[in-house]
């Protein structure tokens, strides 16, 4: 039950600097009638019956959501290619060094595999945003979920003599 | 008219780079037989299953990726492919870290 005296924002006599939050209907209607602005605090759990404007408000929050995923995918994915790079570069040195004597076609195309290792990170993340453009957000997440799994570099994680 | 060539020679030049990891992944297989059995070694079922994992992997990988980009435009199918290849070296070059050919042998 909710008490029904009218409250507005006020000091809290617990500690200086809180605010007891106002009752947003009442602050409405009190605000209609004074004229005084009292904005409830965005912060707080919003009361049941104002149902309607929080779930408009998780719409948002959805697509928000959806940002921000895409930027920390992004940003692993970023880490993943910088990883990728440095062992793209010591395995075709490596490469270069030990298949002297090899035949020319074969040397090139072993290079261009080596450095193709590198590109994958940021092609998943094309191919995926490209392939799920007009489909749902959650699509698109899983894809790139997936690649997050497929291509994460565990030479970086995993310490072990080495071939 | 020259969209098309064009696409055309990339999407060659990219299935060329498949048919290359075939390739050198039978290689393996035969030179590593080979140097195994100069040795009087032979390829375990570790050192087998590695090596024809190689062989079927950008096999497997292309197939996904004209699958995924049936019905799509040619230069989604481009990038899928490309993507493909990108994959399919990573994964390599994973394996190529991780797995100690001497494991390979018995």
């Amino acid at each position: 039950m909710r008490k029904k005296t009218a409250r507005e924002a006020r000091e809290s006599a617990l500690a200086s600097g809180w605010m007891l939050e106002a009752d947003p209907e009442l602050a409405a209607a009190a605000a209609s009638v004074g004229g005084a602005q009292v904005e409830p605090n965005p912060d707080v759990v919003q009361a049941p019956d104002v149902a309607p404007a929080s779930t408009a408000g998780s719409r948002e929050q959805l697509s928000n959501g959806a940002v921000v995923l895409l930027g920390v995918i992004g940003g692993l994915y970023l880490l993943y290619t910088w990883v990728w790079f440095s062992w793209a570069n010591y395995y075709s040195q490596m490469n270069a060094a030990v298949a002297e004597g090899s035949g020319v076609i074969g040397s090139v195309m072993q290079q261009l595999v080596f450095w193709a290792a590198p590109l994958a990170p940021a092609l998943w993340f094309l191919t995926a945003f490209l392939l799920c453009r007009g489909a749902r957000t959650w699509k698109l997440a899983l894809w790139l979920l997936i690649g997050a799994v497929v291509l994460v570099p565990l030479p970086a994680l995993v310490i072990t003599g080495g071939a | 008219m020259a969209g098309r060539i064009v696409t055309w020679v990339l999407g060659v030049l990219l299935t060329l780079l498949y048919v290359y990891l075939v390739v050198a992944g039978v290689g393996n297989l035969i030179g590593l037989r080979e140097m195994s059995a100069l040795l009087g070694l032979t390829l375990n079922a570790v050192g087998w299953s590695w090596l024809l994992f190689g062989i079927a992997l950008p096999v497997i990988v292309f197939a996904v990726a004209l699958v995924i980009g049936r019905a799509r435009s040619a230069g989604l199918r481009l990038l899928l492919l490309a993507t493909g290849v990108c994959v399919v070296a990573a994964v390599q070059l994973e394996v190529l870290h991780l797995v100690p050919q001497s494991t390979f042998f018995v």
